[in-house]
């Protein structure tokens, strides 16, 4: 049963156009779903939509079932973890970590006890007694989280909290979410617009650009299946090759050279091929004209960047292979790994099943 | 804070705007006061509005004592006082902030200190200097013992503190003095504060009493406070020149009232950046 | 790094703005404090070193003490209803949206508003028998006073007078400091339940408490040197009800030339203020979030 609903949901602000256009999206328990997008793209309203901090325009969103639009934060009883971490500057961490059990008149007892199991699990039992001042960036997270995790509830909202971190402990705690949503198996919704978190966390994770969902789906579907044009260049460490092709009496060509495309599904047309770096290969014989314009050496591989027919192009090489900058050669894409896509629309163009 | 609804804001707007005209009440029924003759105000039955106004009440105050003559001593010395405060107030909070020195800090503690110094602590010894100084009953002598202001001071070092210290760097890289940078680089990039400071500074000086009061008795020097206290005290029959008193008291506030509204946001700004007082 | 200063650029950015503060301030304290061991008179030549006398015969002066009674009402009374009433203004603006502009400036009008001015017109709204105050108390069915000329309600007039000036001047410090909290934390507290008297409590109180003690020291060291008001509203009276540390210093020194017991008096209150600064360090260690 899914757990989190959201049925065409619509926010806007004033006389605005809107900001989150017909988001539809149902979550199922225990399931760890990632919002990625650019910034500005709606993923941290939908967020507080959910959490109950912005109000829902139109639409309607229900948890466990039951319709949530006119209740208010406190009553969603969802527990959500702050980009900036939000931690109370005068408080402890005992403290900050206990709030929401104060106030909800927990006993003294029980709320000692459950702060220190947490404190215990985030390994911050020497801190209990710090001031947020006083913490690291790392530190603050976990304080951040141990307040979202005491609280008796089984859905987390995560609104960028690793942006802060610098890079290596972002990596870290990247594998400690992982970790503990597995332990914990709460429904947690994370929003970023790092896609390699979005990657590495996700078991769904939904794209998002200018309040539209453009793709839902696994890490794997998002990568190797994009649904539109936004998706193949906004995925990927290197953003997908894209070629124009042109339409001439010999057929679709791309630079001057036939492509031989598969049978759409009904009157669909492609103008676009796209291939990511990895399916393509340099030849010094044959293929498609590319000028090697910058060599981008990471040690296990190398791309390989140039133009080819006036487009930019990117090859994925191995690392032993040596080109020279301005070199004049070729390269071939693996027609198996081609994607369709119609420039007007920006979809996807399926070719028929066979 | 939870977002108030639109009709939480109205209700809120409601009680603010009532508690609102409640603190700008005496202000109109001074105004309308002055309009009043002595007949209404002193009439059994309360009138809001001047049935007639008496815009003679605003000449017959000006010729029972020189109103403009005491606006003009207090807007003429505040204004002096402020400049000189200023100009001192920079050096100081300039070396404060920017210099290095043996006993800096002990410094500035005991400026800090003497901003808690009741004023009146330094009444009697400074009357006894002034007059050696041969400026008793003058207005250079309410200027020359107003110069120093602990609160400009504090504010200007704030301000200061807040300039990047780069641009001072970068012009001593370029072989600029320190009095180049303090009022080249310095008090150009703090100008909203020394605005600031000029404001709460013009304002407590225009408006001060007990001190020039103290020295100063002949007419000619009376600040607006003194001169007006003195007519008040002057005008013994109460009733009778009540609104003779009042059209008095509206010539001495009018400045700062329009003062105010032309300037408002900057003496809004004033509280922000004097936050953080604290040292 | 800041720069080693030599003796020329001391002697500029340093002794010259120190000359007024030494003169007006530093010379007069010390002169002050020996004055206050005298029993120079101000018109005789000459004059003794007393000792302690003036102070001992201030505590045992029942004019002092009324006075030191009346010097600490006024000053709870004036500080705490300034602070609570700004601090709840400043909540209640920092809601509103395109109004609270103008009315953050309606309520700090007063106190641009010279003192003495103010005072006059207020001491005619609190005619018992014209004043706009009791008229409108009348209309409701209320009790009357005489206000200033009633010994047990005088101090309360002046009270009444020095608030109205003075909250508006709160309220900015207050806004100001509301509008430095990250709204994240509300947020949060939101999200984990508390209720808006919770927030405000656990919150926002605690938040602001810098700029309550800030507020508290510079509101106390206002009232204990307040004046004006007293001079014009009630000169002291009815029979000495509102004769403040302050007002007795004033009619001692330059009303009854008594020099030494009026600078003793002075002494005085700076050594209550430097106390109460003192104090309110010590309880900010405690209280205060920095």
């Amino acid at each position: 049963m899914a757990i989190i609903e959201l049925k065409n949901i619509y926010k806007k602000y004033g006389d605005q156009s809107d900001v989150i256009e017909d988001f539809n999206l149902s979550i199922e328990q225990g399931e760890f779903v990632v919002f990625l997008g650019p910034s500005g793209c709606g993923k941290s309203t939908i967020l507080r939509m959910i959490m109950g901090l912005e109000s829902i325009t139109s639409g309607e969103l229900k948890i466990k079932g039951k319709l949530q639009n006119n209740i208010p934060a406190k009553h969603r009883n969802i527990a959500m973890v702050f980009q900036n971490y939000a931690l109370y500057p005068h408080m402890s961490v005992f403290n900050n970590i206990a709030f929401g059990l104060k106030v909800r008149k927990t006993p003294r007892k029980e709320i000692k006890e459950k702060v220190t199991k947490v404190a215990d699990l985030l390994n911050l039992t020497p801190y209990l007694k710090r001031k947020p001042k006083n913490l690291s960036g790392g530190q603050m997270q976990r304080v951040a989280l141990g307040r979202a995790m005491v609280r008796d509830t089984d859905i987390f909202l995560m609104d960028e909290p690793l942006s802060n971190l610098d890079a290596k402990l972002r990596t870290t705690m990247r594998e400690e979410l992982v970790q503990l949503h597995r332990n914990l198996s709460a429904t947690t919704i994370f929003v970023t617009h790092d896609q390699m978190e979005a990657m590495t966390m996700g078991d769904k994770i939904v794209i998002l650009d200018a309040g539209k969902i453009q793709q839902v789906g696994s890490p794997d579907e998002i990568y190797h299946q994009p649904e539109n044009l936004f998706v193949a260049e906004f995925i990927g460490a290197k953003k997908m090759n894209l070629l124009e092709l042109t339409k001439d009496e010999r057929g679709v060509t791309y630079s001057n050279q036939v492509i031989k495309l598969p049978v759409f599904e009904a009157d669909k047309e492609a103008d676009i091929l796209g291939v990511r770096a990895e399916d393509c290969r340099l030849s010094l014989t044959e293929g498609y004209p590319f000028e090697i314009t910058f060599i981008e050496k990471l040690g296990s591989d190398q791309y390989i960047h140039g133009i080819s027919d006036g487009e930019k192009v990117i090859v994925r090489e191995k690392p032993e292979k040596t080109f020279e900058v301005g070199q004049q050669i070729y390269f071939t894409i693996n027609e198996e790994k081609i994607h369709w896509f119609n420039r007007e629309t920006g979809e996807k163009v399926r070719p028929k099943n066979g | 804070m939870e977002k108030a609804t639109r009709s939480e804001r109205i209700i809120l707007f409601l009680i603010l705007a009532f508690i609102g005209v409640f603190m700008v009440f005496p202000m109109i029924w001074m105004f309308l006061s002055s309009l009043k003759t002595t007949e209404e105000v002193l009439g059994s039955t309360m009138t809001f509005l001047p049935s007639d106004p008496q815009w003679s009440n605003f000449s017959g105050a000006l010729e029972l004592a020189p109103f403009l003559r005491y606006i003009w001593n207090s807007f003429s010395t505040a204004t002096v006082i402020v400049l000189a405060q200023l100009f001192l107030s920079s050096l100081l909070a300039y070396a404060l902030t920017q210099m290095e020195f043996r006993g800096r800090n002990v410094l500035f503690m005991i400026i800090l200190a003497t901003y808690m110094l009741p004023a009146a602590t330094t009444y009697v010894p400074s009357y006894i200097i002034i007059s050696r100084m041969g400026l008793m009953d003058s207005l250079a002598g309410v200027v020359v013992s107003n110069i120093v202001d602990v609160f400009s001071l504090f504010l200007l070092r704030q301000g200061f503190l807040k300039v990047p210290g780069e641009l001072i760097e970068a012009a001593r890289a370029d072989g600029a003095s320190e009095w180049r940078i303090l009022w080249r680089i310095v008090v150009p990039t703090s100008k909203n504060t020394l605005i600031n400071a000029a404001l709460i500074s013009f304002i407590g000086h225009f408006n001060n009493y007990l001190w020039p009061s103290l020295i100063t008795n002949s007419e000619e020097n009376f600040l607006i406070s003194v001169g007006l206290n003195r007519f008040f005290n002057s005008q013994g029959a109460f009733g009778q020149t009540f609104p003779l008193i009042m059209a008095a008291t509206v010539i001495s506030i009018l400045p700062l009232i329009i003062v105010y509204f032309l300037l408002q946001k900057y003496f809004i700004g004033a509280i922000s950046s004097s936050e953080g007082i604290k040292g | 790094m800041d720069k080693q200063a030599n003796f020329k650029q001391l002697f500029v950015f340093v002794l010259i703005p120190l000359i007024p503060l030494v003169i007006f301030w530093i010379i007069p304290l010390i002169i002050s404090v020996w004055l206050s061991l005298t029993n120079w008179d101000y018109i005789s030549p000459t004059y003794e070193y007393v000792g302690l006398d003036n102070y001992l015969n201030l505590i045992n002066n029942d004019a002092f003490l009324d006075a030191l009674n009346n010097t600490l009402l006024f000053t709870v009374a004036t500080v705490i209803p300034t602070i609570v009433l700004g601090f709840v203004f400043a909540v209640m603006l920092n809601q509103l949206r395109k109004t609270k502009g103008f009315l953050q400036g309606l309520m700090f009008a007063p106190w641009i508003t010279p003192m003495v001015g103010m005072s006059i017109v207020w001491s005619w709204m609190f005619n018992p028998s014209v004043g706009p105050i009791n008229q409108v108390l009348g209309l409701f069915g209320l009790p009357e006073p005489n206000w200033l000329s009633d010994s047990s309600t005088a101090i309360w007039a002046v009270i009444i007078v020095t608030v109205w000036k003075g909250v508006g001047w709160a309220m900015l410090f207050f806004s100001d400091a509301l509008t430095k909290i990250p709204k994240g934390l509300f947020e949060a507290a939101d999200v984990e339940g508390a209720g808006l008297g919770q927030r405000i409590r656990m919150i926002l109180i605690p938040l602001v408490s810098p700029m309550t003690l800030f507020l508290f020291i510079i509101l106390t060291l206002d009232a204990l040197q307040a004046y004006d008001q007293i001079s014009i509203l009630t000169q002291g009276g009815p029979s000495g009800s509102t004769r403040t540390l302050l007002y007795l210093y004033y009619e001692m020194t330059f009303q009854q030339f008594n020099i030494g017991a009026g600078t003793a008096v002075t002494v005085l209150i700076l050594i209550i203020s430097a106390f109460l600064a003192f104090l309110s360090m010590i309880l900010s260690k405690k209280f205060v979030f920095y």
